[in-house]
């Protein structure tokens, strides 16, 4: 049986005769003073035999060989003695199952653990680092959407804020801004940082609503829920970067986002939070029912509108409120601030 | 007497490979990536053929492993330094010089990957190699890139014609040298040419002068007393542009494999290699091997098309 030897050392192709042997192969040209012997546990199969394309062997004694078989009887003659074939035509189902298998139980056991290890690993990471995070994520956000509001009425969200943390017992240092932003929305950025879109602002019927969502976004601030989201989320996103390499589409789905627990939390430390400063919480649960319910999904984070104003009710303590903030007060704020488009 | 290359993959078999190298990819958590790369690289080089002899694809997954294992720290002290130096009162200039480190790591990681490149594949059982700095490379980029700056782009034919002249005339296949023959000013024309007619074209100028520098720069070199001819005009390298685009956007990137079937078919159609190629005398090189392959240019996204 004939194939084509490359010697390795020159640029010249020998044709030459196979003849199989109990333990490999012996090529040899004659006239050309070839005559080697290639054992079988030498050999690998670089590429197989395919539509007429030769099969490739290499030799680990002489890696600059080469040997290009053409027939394919030959090559699977070869194969069948149990010469490695290094990439392979076939898939392994097998292992491809396996693999599935692996890999399936390594993502659930990732999936339910993380949250545990991330609140474990926040404790080792200097706050430092997470108030740069926070920094860069709220500096881009105030790039793309721009503050909303101008100084004087940015001071006054800030004094509110600071009436709230008063109460709070916390040490932490929190900054809030207020974005330009058309979605009625806020969030809590690791590092104490905590962003209202302007949306909001017109979204609450009070400011003792928009006060409860800003307790409730200092809750997540305070108990690190913020810190440990974006350990969970980088560890994930590693894991997808691993997995799939760097896709945006991928990648967004895992965003800061907290687990339902946490959302519960943070409304648990808003209503002691609301009272403890004498705020109204019916108010923070009037604001749940102005909001569309659509957390009704098993995989969504957030606990239904439904469940959270039944919680809010539950803790909270009937009495009269004062008034978070003076109505004048609060329109001049609103006055002083662009409305969104 | 002209050898045209020739390019006989399957691009469903392509396909079928880069989906189990995917597949395999997302089960094993990432770490089949350089076992499926190095099985791409594998098929595409054994279905690129000259004068009936086949090319090889030597490099292993190990090797790339290990550079990426090398490299790996090393991108990870650079994105710790990046995020330290916020801090820093010169923020400004810190931020310059670690975009100038980057362009250069960007260049100097692609000359080495190059480097590895060349020396695991081979034609008739000798492999390319390739001396030079990968240092030197890196700092010549940016001295380039500083200089396309300064000129408008102006200079863009002068300085890629540089940067190739470097990169070819460290090459060699076996025992001889590949030899880069161009002046460069040729390219002048055609860059001018290109740049003017930028915003009428929106960019699509750029296509033809893409072409011109490809027919220029191959066309102008030498492996030995081998020339090699490229043939590629603006109309064909549109047409590949376009194609290989719709496939990609249309297909959501599914169709990748056809999209990189279409480059090699077009790439095997334009190279040609003129003269008799008794290659008898070609010895392998003396210097050869290189442990590990690839590290930071796989993670500069930079290795390369497959």
């Amino acid at each position: 049986m004939k194939a084509s030897f490359f010697d390795g050392r020159h640029a010249k192709k020998y044709l030459v005769e196979i003849q199989l042997n109990q333990d490999g192969i012996s090529i040899q040209n004659i006239e050309q003073k070839i005559d080697q012997i290639w054992l079988f546990r030498d050999m690998r199969m670089l590429e197989a035999f395919h539509e007429d394309r030769p099969a490739l062997l290499k030799n680990k004694q002489h890696p600059n060989q080469s040997l290009f078989v053409e027939d394919q009887v030959l090559a699977d003659i070869i194969l069948l003695h149990g010469v490695k074939q290094t990439n392979p035509h076939k898939i392994a189902w097998f292992t491809l199952l396996s693999l599935a298998l692996l890999a399936t139980v390594f993502l659930i056991a990732i999936y339910i653990s993380a949250p545990i290890m991330s609140k474990h690993i926040v404790k080792f990471i200097p706050e430092s680092i997470f108030q740069k995070l926070g920094k860069s994520l709220v500096e881009s956000q105030i790039y793309n959407d721009h503050l909303f509001c101008d100084q004087e009425a940015q001071s006054m969200i800030t004094e509110l804020v600071n009436k709230l943390i008063a109460n709070s017992n916390t040490n932490k240092e929190i900054k809030s801004y207020i974005v330009n932003n058309p979605i009625a929305n806020a969030y809590a950025a690791p590092g104490g940082y905590i962003v209202i879109f302007s949306g909001l602002l017109y979204h609450v019927r009070s400011p003792e609503q928009l006060a409860g969502v800003i307790a409730h976004e200092l809750g997540h601030s305070v108990l690190n829920h913020s810190e440990v989201a974006t350990i969970n989320n980088t560890g994930l996103n590693l894991i997808i970067l691993a997995m799939f390499g760097y896709q945006p589409k991928i990648h967004n789905l895992v965003l800061l986002k907290y687990s339902r627990d946490n959302e519960l939390e943070a409304d648990q430390f808003a209503v002691d939070l609301l009272e403890k400063s004498d705020i109204d919480p019916y108010e923070f649960a009037k604001f749940f029912k102005s909001l569309p319910d659509k957390s009704t999904s098993f995989f969504s984070t957030h606990p239904t509108n439904r469940k959270r104003i039944t919680e809010v009710y539950k803790k909270t303590v009937q009495k009269n409120y004062k008034p978070f903030i003076p109505k004048a007060k609060w329109e001049q704020m609103l006055n002083r601030c662009a409305k969104p488009e | 007497m002209k050898n045209n290359f020739k390019y006989d993959g399957n691009w469903h078999r392509l396909l079928n490979i880069w989906l189990h190298a995917n597949i395999m990819r997302i089960l094993t958590l990432g770490f089949y990536t350089f076992w499926g790369r190095t099985r791409i690289r594998s098929y595409i080089l054994h279905s690129f053929s000259l004068q009936s002899d086949r090319f090889e694809y030597l490099g292993s997954a190990k090797e790339l492993l290990k550079g990426f294992l090398i490299a790996f720290p090393v991108w990870v002290i650079s994105i710790v330094a990046l995020f330290r130096a916020e801090d820093s009162p010169y923020v400004d200039l810190i931020a310059i010089a670690l975009f100038l480190l980057f362009y250069f790591l960007f260049f100097a990681a692609s000359y080495n990957s190059f480097k590895y490149r060349m020396n695991r594949i081979a034609w008739r059982g000798i492999r390319g190699h390739l001396s030079g700095s990968a240092t030197k490379y890196g700092l010549y980029a940016i001295w380039y890139a500083l200089f396309d700056i300064l000129t408008l782009g102006l200079a863009m034919g002068w300085t890629d014609h540089k940067m190739y002249k470097y990169r070819t005339n460290k090459l060699t296949f076996g025992n001889i040298p590949v030899r880069y023959i161009g002046e460069g000013i040729e390219l002048f024309k055609p860059n001018l040419i290109s740049i003017v007619f930028i915003p009428v074209t929106f960019g699509l100028s750029r296509i033809y002068y893409r072409a011109r520098k490809h027919r220029y720069l191959y066309s102008n070199t030498f492996i030995g007393p081998f020339r090699l001819h490229n043939d590629e005009s603006t109309r064909s390298l549109l047409i590949l542009y376009f194609k290989t685009t719709l496939i990609i956007g249309l297909s959501f990137g599914l169709l990748y494999p056809l999209a990189l079937h279409l480059n090699m078919k077009y790439m095997a159609k334009h190279f040609s290699l003129s003269g008799d190629l008794n290659t008898d005398a070609v010895k392998q090189a003396a210097e050869f091997e290189k442990t590990s392959g690839e590290g930071l240019s796989s993670l500069l996204g930079n290795s390369g098309m497959f």
